[in-house]
């Protein structure tokens, strides 16, 4: 399966983020850094495990810090 | 010259040894302006000045809603040495927990932070609002050193309020003597914390967690501590540990999770000896990220608000990894089964602490209280712990309640809540976990006419989001034909857990 940015922005919009925030995103850009917070991020990571079907470990929870980093996480699993 | 005395006052036993030894060593840095002891002591006695002449007198309680700041410890201290109860609330509730707050502790005086000034629930209690830079509090009262109250071995000397399993915060007082005994302990006999430290914790000075490191134990070593008014979001802890260098900082797990996924690069520099953790579940693997990414280690521990400060805690130097580590001096552990008995090393089992900082009592609430301060001096604190080889493991909790960030949550509070609209027929929260911590997640039955779906999702998380604290808002949301009862209707949430 494939992921584009645009399409994870689309998924971080349904799980209630901030509509101008989601626009703005770097996908290079830890998210952190960008205003998602840390309600955001685990609602985030569970909604992006149910659209992949991919499951996130919790070390690799730390590791996926940028929308690149997920795109790429599903990419690699494809 | 001052007047402190007796000792055996908390204020005293704070103010006094620094006035006596360093009274122009940097006490706190904060936005800004730096204090130093002798002008902190200023500040105690302009506001203790102010206090006596509301009328505010042994005993009564003195809500104290502000952000970290000197202004906090000035009225904090002040309220002690009167003999009056400081009772720390947080800056970021709803206006009618502090209406409920304000009516439980029977608050005298409320000092409130200029953000909440316009709320209703300060207009029927005497109020002042006050700022943050220390030199701007009450410029115009009189520093005269003033006789501290006598603080007898029952006296209350602060009151912080917990949530409660019904959803209402219960107030958790302690004596003048419960953090000289933490600060005996854990600081200084754990940790280590000295004269020489520079301190600096994520979580405000309103918790039991932060008002040890940033105003307990800084002040009992004679230490400095850095103070944040603002919000604990990684850039402004990095901007501000770059800036002031401290030597050890505290935060909860949640802290450390958001630092290691605001770095980009694989290596943080970072100035501090150590770092500590308590307040929620400290994963092994948040441990190993942190120590890869900074060098550093974490000191995990485990406290409570009703035991004061943290009563189990790794030792710098000998972490292990997973584990909350080994008894603080002083503090005698148990684990026990559902009828009270001791579990063998290596079963999970319900732990109870007895040390000389337990609270005696909830506020006002005999039989909670009855229920959770056992007669023989244990605190029954709701956690279930695994011993093996003398250390301890966190399990979970034994109760329905949620540790989210360091902060508890009754899943009452959140059930009424998503009650409240319009599709949902029943409902129950429980812990799910995301990323090695807790988060809420909340499960559903919807009413007739109402579908599940990505649309009605959407709308029930921005109805959460409108009614509750960020960190209360569920993370997962399931939706059920019916929901797990036991035979008496009572929901089963740990098989939701599962």
């Amino acid at each position: 399966m494939s992921v584009t940015i645009a399409a994870l922005k689309e998924l971080m919009l349904a799980t209630g983020l901030d509509a101008e925030l989601v626009r703005q995103l770097d996908p290079a850009r830890p998210l952190i850094q960008q205003g998602v917070d840390s309600v955001d991020y685990p609602g985030f990571i569970l909604a992006f495990e149910e659209a992949y079907g991919v499951a996130v470990s919790d070390a690799d929870s730390l590791r996926l810090k940028t929308l690149d980093d997920f795109m790429n996480f599903v990419a690699a699993r494809a | 010259m001052n007047s402190l005395s007796p000792h055996t006052n908390l204020a005293v036993c704070l103010l006094l040894p620094n006035l006596e030894r360093h009274p122009d060593k940097v006490a706190y840095l904060c936005a800004g302006e730096a204090v130093s002891y002798r002008q902190l002591a200023d500040g105690v006695y302009r506001c203790a000045a102010w206090l006596r002449e509301q009328g505010v007198g042994h005993g009564d309680r003195v809500v104290i809603a502000l952000a970290d700041s000197p202004v906090f410890v000035a009225a904090f201290l002040a309220s002690n040495l009167i003999g009056a109860v400081p009772v720390p609330v947080s800056t970021a509730l709803a206006n009618e927990n502090y209406q409920y707050i304000l009516d439980d502790s029977g608050a005298r005086v409320v000092l409130v932070s200029k953000a909440l000034a316009d709320l209703p629930a300060w207009s029927r209690t005497k109020s002042m609002i006050c700022g943050e830079r220390l030199g701007d509090f009450l410029p115009h009262a009189l520093a005269v050193p003033i006789e501290a109250a006598q603080a007898g071995d029952d006296d209350l000397a602060y009151m912080i309020y917990t949530s409660g399993s019904t959803g209402k915060p219960k107030g958790v007082p302690h004596r003048h003597a419960d953090f000289l005994f933490s600060a005996k302990t854990y600081a200084d006999q754990v940790v280590g914390i000295g004269e020489n430290d520079r301190m600096f914790t994520a979580s405000k000075m309103t918790f039991a967690y932060g008002l040890g490191c940033s105003l307990m134990f800084t002040m009992l070593a004679g230490a400095s501590a850095i103070l944040n008014p603002g919000p604990s979001t990684p850039e402004q802890l990095l901007a501000l540990i770059a800036q002031h260098r401290p030597s050890v900082f505290f935060a909860v797990p949640t802290i450390y999770v958001q630092l290691i996924r605001s770095v980009s690069e694989a290596h943080l520099d970072l100035p501090m000896r150590f770092c500590g953790s308590a307040g929620e579940r400290l994963p092994a693997f948040v441990l190993d990220a942190w120590r890869e990414l900074t060098g550093l280690e974490l000191v995990d521990g485990i406290g409570s608000t009703e035991t004061n400060y943290v009563v189990i805690s790794n030792r710098p130097g000998a972490v292990v990894s997973g584990s909350a580590g080994i008894p603080v001096p002083g503090c005698d552990i148990r684990l026990v089964d559902d009828s009270g008995l001791d579990v063998a090393s290596g079963v999970s089992g319900h732990l109870l602490v007895r040390c000389a900082s337990n609270a005696r009592a909830y506020w006002h609430q005999p039989q909670v209280s009855a229920a959770t301060m056992l007669a023989d001096g244990f605190i029954r604190t709701g956690d279930l712990m695994r011993e093996e080889g003398g250390f301890y493991f966190h399990l979970g909790r034994s109760d329905d309640m949620l540790k989210v960030g360091g902060q508890y949550i009754s899943p009452v509070q959140l059930e009424d809540v998503l009650r409240d609209h319009p599709a949902v027929a029943d409902c129950a929260v429980v812990a799910c976990l995301v990323g090695g911590l807790e988060r809420p997640a909340a499960h559903l039955v919807l009413k007739p006419g109402f579908s599940a779906g990505a649309a009605l999702e959407k709308e029930l998380r921005a109805h959460a989001a409108a009614r509750l604290a960020d960190y209360m808002r569920p993370m997962k949301y399931a939706f059920h034909d019916d929901l797990p009862r036991n035979p008496s209707g009572k929901v089963q949430r740990f098989k939701l857990k599962q």
